[in-house]
C-alpha cells in the first residue's frame, strides 16, 4: 500500500504493538488526539489507554518513566513532540538512558525508543526546525536512526523497536506528508547499522541521510546532464555507522560530498570526514566537501535558504569534480 | 495530610508495648545500623590512609535508610542515590560485594564502571544509581507503573536528599506518579544540607512533606532518627501503594553527621557546636538506649558486636584492595548489547597500549 | 658515521632495499626509521642509531645488500653546545615530492605504478597532478615494452626461486599420492562451526589436517627431521612446528604454527587464522617463519587434482592437500558418492624410504576418516 512517512510510522507502531504486548507508546497528545503530527493516530482506540498513554507535559518524566518501564520488561516507544523540546530530557538521555547498561555492569539495560520529528522545511523557526542528531551520536550507548522514505521508515522503526539498545529515532518533518511510496504490509524490517546505496555511481559520492537524500538525488539527476555519475549513500543509521559501505564508496569514487541539515561545525559530516581521512586518505582525489545548514539558529523567514538545496549540492559536486 | 502524625518524640523511645517488631527483629535492625555505621567509619579512615579513593558516608542517616528498607519486601525495587551504604547493607548486600564496588576491582558486580558508593545489584533489586540528582525518581515511577500494568504486587522506592526536591526531575517524577497513582514511595532524607547549602535555601516551605499536597499525593513527615517511626511510615506507604491509593512522599528529618563526601570539609560551612548537638540525637545511640530499656541489649554485648563488625569490615576492605583491577576489555563492555566496529577498533588500540611495557615517566 | 646492514638475527644474511624513508641532506633523529629492507624472511625497518644529517645513501633502492655492508653515511650531530653543526648536504632531487601538487589518490597511484611524480605533467588547476595524469605517464613509459615485459626477479620472488632450486638440487624427492575421504572432517567441522562462529572464529579443514599430520609425525619421527649435511647425521625433532604455505600478494610465504602438538582445535584454528592474517598483511616477524619442521600446503582450495610439492629444505617432507570434491567411490562393492581428496606427500629419499612414507600417509588417511581421533 502507498503510505506517507507519518503513516508508515503509524503502521510500524501498530504492527509491533500487535505483535508484542510489551510495546507501549507514551508522550504528549499521543493518545486521544493521535499526536500533533498524527503519528499515533487511532492507536489508543485499538490498544487502550494503558498502552497508548497521554502523559503530563514533562519530557524528562516521559523519558525517565520509559526507562523505568523498560527495566520491568516493557518496550516503551516515547514520542517527543519536536526534537527541539527534547532538551529538558537531556539529562535522562545522556546520563541515564545511554549509561545505565554501562554503569550497572550490564545488569540494567533500558530498551527504549525515543521518536522525535526534526529538521527544517515547515517554517518552524528556531524552536521547531532543529536537527540535533550530533548530540546523540556523540553520546556513547545510544543508537541514532534517521529514515529517508516511508518504506525505509517502517523497516527501520520496526528494527529500532526490536533492538535492545536505546534508539533515538528522528523523523524528518519535511518528509512526513510530502512523499508517498509503496510500503510493504505486515512485518517489515530494515536492519540497523547498514547504509543503503540509493543511487550507484562512479564519479562522486554523496553521503547523506533523512530528507537530504531526496535533495541529493535531485542534484544527482541534474549532474547526469554534465556526464557526472553521482553515487548517493543513504547512511540511515548514524550510530553505529556502516563504515564499510562508506569507505568502499569513497575508495571507488575518491570524491566526497556530505550533505546534512544540521549545522556544519561539529556536525555529523565532520565525523565522516575525519573517518575517511583515516581510512581512505590515499584514495581521495579532492578535499571532502560539506553542504550543511549554517552555524546559526534556524531562521523563520529564510528557512529555505538555511537548508541545503539541490543547487548548493550541485555546486559542491562541480567543485570537487574540477579539483 | 498526615505530616507529623507518625513522628515519635525526638528524645525518648516509645514504651516496649507498642513496638511493632519482635525482639529478634529489633536486634536485626540494630545490627544493620551498626554495620552501616562501621562500614562508613572504616571507609573514611581507609580513605585517609590512601586505601580508598572516594567514598560517600551516610553517618547519622542509618535509621532513615535501614528503617525504610526493613519495611520493604525483597521483590520491591530500590532506587538509591549515592548516599546509600545503609540501604545496600540493610538489603543484606555482603561486605565483599559492598567493598569490591568501592574499590572497583575485577570482582565488582558493576565491573568497575561506576564511581565508589554507587552500589547496585540486580540480585537484590537495587538499581545501580547515577550521580545526577533525582534522575532515578522517574525510573522508580516507570518500574512501578509497569508492575501495576502487569498486576504484580510490588512497589518501588527512590531515595534522595532535601536538595533534590528543588530539581526539575523531582517535580516531573512526583507529578507523573500522582496523575497515574503509581505504587511508588519517594523517600527524602532531609539531612539539612545539600553539600554546604542548608535546607532553608532549597525551599520556602518549612516542612518538605507539604510539597506532596501540590501533587495530590500523601505526604508524611517522620523523625528520621527514629528507626521504628521510619519503619512504620514506610510500611504504611507500601500498603497504601499496594491498595491502589498512589504514591507517598516521606520526609525523614535527620542530620548528615559526616561530610558530604570524602572531599568535603563541613567545618567550612557549619560550626562544631551544631554538629555536637546533632551527635546527641545520634539514631544509633538512641536505639541502643531503647533496646537496653527493653532488656534486650547491654554495653558488653555492644562492644563485642562492634569489635566483630570492625574486624569483618577491615578484612573486607583489605581483601577488596588485593583483588586486581578489571581487564582492559571491560572498559568497552556494556556500552551496547553487542560491540560495534568502532569500539572493537578502540579496544584493540587500548590492548596494544596495555601490552606495550614502555611508559613515559 | 657509516651505518651498516647489521646482523638482525635468525640467520639473515642479505636483503633488498625496498625504499629509503629519508633523503640525503635530511636531519634524522635517533631511532627514526631510515630504510625498509626486505629479507628472505621479513621486511624490516632499520632505525637510525644516531641523530644527524644524511650525507650519502650508499645502497640504492631495489639492490641487494649483505650483512656488514654500508647502507648510508650520517654526519652525527655533536652533543657539544659550542660545536658548529655540519652543513646539511642538499638533496639530489630538485623538487621534493611533498612540494608537488597532487591529490592523495594520485600519490598512491604513482607509488603503486612506480611513476616519478616529479616527471608527471599535472593537468589539474594550478598544475595539480590528478589520477589521469599519472596513468597516462605510466602508459607512456610502458609503450616500448608492449609485446614483452621485463619484471626484475627480486624480493620474495627471487627468494622463492632460489629456495626451490636449492631444494630440487639437494634433495632426492619422491612424491606419493593417497586418496582420502574427507566427509567426516567436513561433518565434524559443521558440528563445531556454530560454537566457533559465535566466538567469531573460523574453523577450516586445515585445522584437522594439521592435527592429523602432527599425530602421524609422532609415530613416524623420520618425517619430522633434518639431514645435517656437514656431519652426515639425521636430526630427529621432538617438537612439531608446522609450516603452512600461504599465498599472498607478494608471493608464497610459509608462516609456522609452533608447538602444534600442544594445541586443541580451538587454539590451533586461531593460530592458523592469526598466522595467515599476518602473512597477508605482511606483519610476520622473524620468529613466525623460522624453525619449521614439516610443511603443509593447501593448494586444493583453488583447484588441482594432484600436485607434487617441493620440499621446504632442510625439512624432509611436505604434504599437499588437493581439491576436495564429490566423487563416485566403490564401497562394500557398491558405488556411492563421497567427498574425496588426494593427498600428495613429497619426501626426501635420502632420509627415509617409500614404505615408511606410505605408512605415514596411511596413518593420516586413517585419522582424517575418523576425525574424532585427531584431538583425542
Amino acid at each position: 500500500m502507498e503510505l506517507t512517512l507519518v503513516q508508515a510510522v503509524n503502521d510500524a507502531l501498530r504492527e509491533e504493538m500487535k505483535r508484542d504486548q510489551r510495546v507501549v507508546v507514551l508522550g504528549e497528545d499521543v493518545g486521544k488526539y493521535g499526536g500533533v503530527f498524527k503519528a499515533t493516530d487511532g492507536l489508543q482506540a485499538v490498544f487502550g489507554n494503558e498502552r497508548v498513554i497521554d502523559t503530563p507535559l514533562n519530557e524528562q518524566a516521559i523519558v525517565g518513566a520509559s526507562i523505568g518501564m523498560s527495566l520491568k520488561g516493557l518496550v516503551p516507544v516515547a514520542e517527543i513532540q519536536f526534537i527541539d523540546f527534547i532538551h529538558p530530557a537531556f539529562d535522562q538521555i545522556v546520563s541515564e538512558l545511554s549509561k545505565m547498561r554501562y554503569r550497572s555492569g550490564g545488569q540494567y539495560a533500558p530498551h527504549v525508543v525515543i521518536r522525535a520529528p526534526f529538521g527544517a522545511g515547515t517554517k518552524g523557526g528556531p524552536y521547531h526546525s532543529q536537527s540535533s542528531e550530533s548530540y546523540f551520536v556523540h553520546t556513547a550507548g545510544l543508537k541514532v536512526v534517521i529514515p529517508s522514505s516511508p518504506a525505509e521508515c517502517k523497516g527501520l522503526l520496526t528494527s529500532s523497536i526490536r533492538d535492545t539498545d536505546p534508539v533515538i529515532f528522528m523523523e524528518s518533518k519535511r518528509l512526513y506528508r510530502s512523499v508517498r511510496e509503496e510500503v510493504p504490509e505486515g512485518e517489515y524490517l530494515v536492519p540497523l547499522g547498514k547504509a543503503r546505496n540509493a543511487r550507484p555511481g562512479k564519479d562522486v559520492t554523496i553521503l547523506t541521510y533523512g530528507s537530504m537524500v531526496q535533495v541529493s538525488m535531485k542534484a544527482a539527476e541534474v549532474m547526469c546532464e554534465e556526464d557526472v555519475d553521482v553515487e548517493v549513500i543513504d547512511i540511515r543509521t548514524l550510530m553505529p555507522l556502516d563504515i564499510e559501505t562508506v569507505v568502499a564508496s569513497a575508495k571507488k569514487t575518491g570524491r566526497i560530498v556530505i550533505v546534512h541539515e544540521a549545522p556544519k561545525t561539529m556536525g555529523f559530516g565532520a565525523e565522516i570526514s575525519a573517518l575517511l581521512s583515516e581510512k581512505a586518505f590515499d584514495y581521495l582525489k579532492a578535499p571532502i566537501i560539506r553542504v550543511t545548514g549554517y552555524d546559526t539558529p534556524v531562521p523563520f523567514s529564510l528557512e529555505d535558504q538555511y537548508s541545503p538545496s539541490p543547487e548548493r549540492v550541485i555546486a559542491a559536486i562541480r567543485n570537487t569534480m574540477a579539483y | 495530610m498526615n505530616a507529623g502524625s507518625l513522628s515519635l518524640t525526638p528524645s525518648k523511645p516509645r514504651p516496649a508495648v507498642s513496638s511493632p517488631l519482635t525482639g529478634k527483629q529489633l536486634l536485626r535492625l540494630y545490627y544493620l545500623m551498626i554495620v552501616s555505621r562501621i562500614a562508613d567509619e572504616r571507609a573514611l579512615i581507609a580513605h585517609k590512609q590512601g586505601r580508598i579513593g572516594f567514598y560517600v558516608p551516610a553517618v547519622g542517616e542509618e535509621a532513615a535508610e535501614v528503617g525504610s528498607v526493613f519495611a520493604l519486601s525483597p521483590e520491591d525495587w530500590i532506587f538509591p542515590d549515592y548516599r546509600g551504604s545503609g540501604i545496600a547493607l540493610a538489603r543484606e548486600m555482603p561486605l565483599k560485594i559492598f567493598f569490591d564496588q568501592v574499590l572497583g576491582n575485577i570482582e565488582d558486580v558493576l565491573k568497575g564502571h561506576s564511581m565508589p558508593s554507587h552500589w547496585g545489584d540486580s540480585s537484590l533489586n537495587i538499581v545501580a544509581p547515577s550521580s545526577p540528582i533525582c534522575t532515578h525518581l522517574s525510573h522508580a515511577v516507570g518500574v512501578a507503573w509497569a508492575a501495576m500494568m502487569k498486576r504484580e504486587k510490588m512497589v518501588t522506592i527512590s531515595y534522595f536528599g532535601d536538595g533534590g526536591t528543588s530539581s526539575g526531575e523531582f517535580h516531573g517524577a512526583v507529578n507523573l506518579a500522582g496523575v497515574f497513582k503509581i505504587p511508588t514511595i519517594f523517600f527524602c532524607r532531609n539531612n539539612q544540607y545539600a553539600i554546604s547549602v542548608p535546607v532553608d535555601r532549597q525551599t520556602a516551605v518549612t516542612n518538605l512533606a507539604e510539597k506532596a499536597s501540590a501533587y495530590g499525593i500523601t505526604g508524611v513527615r517522620v523523625d528520621g532518627n527514629d528507626v521504628l517511626a521510619v519503619y512504620l511510615a514506610t510500611k504504611e506507604a507500601r500498603q497504601r501503594a499496594l491498595r491502589g491509593d498512589g504514591p507517598t512522599f516521606i520526609e525523614a528529618v535527620t542530620y548528615r553527621l559526616g561530610p558530604h563526601t570524602t572531599i568535603d570539609d563541613p567545618m567550612k560551612y557549619r560550626g562544631k557546636t551544631e554538629e555536637e548537638s546533632a551527635w546527641k540525637r545520634d539514631p544509633i545511640l538512641r536505639f541502643s538506649e531503647y533496646l537496653t530499656t527493653l532488656g534486650l541489649w547491654d554495653m558488653e554485648k555492644d562492644q563485642v558486636l562492634r569489635n566483630k563488625i570492625k574486624e569483618d569490615v577491615n578484612l573486607a576492605i583489605t581483601n577488596a584492595k588485593e583483588v586486581p583491577k578489571p581487564e582492559i576489555d571491560s572498559l568497552f563492555e556494556d556500552v551496547y548489547s553487542t560491540s560495534p566496529w568502532h569500539l572493537d577498533e578502540q579496544r584493540m588500540e587500548a590492548r596494544r597500549f596495555v601490552a606495550s611495557k614502555r611508559q613515559i615517566q | 658515521m657509516e651505518i651498516k646492514f647489521s646482523d638482525i638475527g635468525e640467520g639473515v644474511a642479505e636483503g633488498e632495499i625496498v625504499r629509503w624513508l629519508v633523503r640525503e641532506g635530511e636531519l634524522v633523529k635517533e631511532d627514526q626509521p631510515l630504510v625498509e629492507i626486505m629479507t628472505d624472511k621479513v621486511n624490516v625497518e632499520i632505525p637510525s642509531p644516531t641523530s644527524g644529517h644524511i650525507v650519502k645513501i650508499i645502497a640504492q633502492e631495489n639492490t641487494r645488500v649483505f650483512v656488514g655492508e654500508t647502507l648510508v653515511e650520517i654526519a652525527e650531530l655533536s652533543t657539544r653546545q659550542d660545536s658548529v653543526s655540519p652543513k646539511p648536504v642538499l638533496p639530489n632531487s630538485e623538487i621534493e615530492p611533498s612540494q608537488i601538487l597532487a591529490s592523495p589518490s594520485a600519490r598512491r597511484l604513482a607509488r603503486d605504478l612506480r611513476v616519478d611524480l616529479a616527471k608527471v605533467h599535472g593537468t589539474g588547476p594550478g598544475g595539480r597532478v590528478r589520477d589521469d595524469d599519472v596513468s597516462s605517464m605510466h602508459r607512456l613509459l610502458a609503450i616500448p615494452d608492449k609485446m614483452e615485459e621485463r619484471i626484475p626477479l627480486k624480493g620474495i620472488r627471487r627468494e622463492i626461486a632460489e629456495r626451490m632450486t636449492n631444494s630440487t638440487m639437494k634433495t632426492a624427492s619422491v612424491t606419493i599420492v593417497e586418496e582420502v575421504e574427507m566427509g567426516q572432517v567436513l561433518k565434524q567441522r559443521e558440528t563445531l562451526k556454530e560454537s566457533f562462529d559465535q566466538r567469531g572464529r573460523k574453523l577450516t579443514p586445515l585445522t584437522f589436517i594439521i592435527g592429523a599430520v602432527v599425530k602421524a609425525l609422532k609415530l613416524f619421527p623420520y618425517l619430522n627431521a633434518e639431514l645435517d649435511e656437514t656431519s652426515g647425521d639425521i636430526l630427529l625433532k621432538r617438537y612439531y612446528n608446522i609450516g603452512m604455505a600461504t599465498a599472498t600478494e607478494k608471493g608464497l610465504l610459509v608462516p609456522i604454527i609452533k608447538g602444534a602438538e600442544n594445541m586443541g582445535p580451538e587454539e590451533l584454528s586461531q593460530k592458523i587464522e592469526e598466522q595467515a592474517t599476518k602473512a597477508r598483511e605482511g606483519t610476520l616477524q622473524l620468529d613466525d617463519v623460522s624453525d619449521g619442521t614439516f610443511s603443509v600446503t593447501n593448494i586444493g582450495a583453488i583447484g588441482g587434482l594432484i600436485s607434487t610439492p617441493i620440499i621446504n629444505h632442510p625439512q624432509v617432507a611436505i604434504l599437499a592437500v588437493n581439491k576436495i570434491e564429490s566423487r563416485p567411490i566403490s564401497r562394500h562393492d557398491t558405488i556411492s558418492i563421497a567427498k574425496m581428496s588426494y593427498l600428495s606427500l613429497t619426501f626426501d629419499h635420502r632420509v627415509l624410504d617409500g614404505d615408511m612414507a606410505a605408512r605415514f600417509l596411511q596413518e593420516i588417511k586413517r585419522t582424517l576418516e575418523q576425525p574424532s581421533l585427531i584431538f583425542a
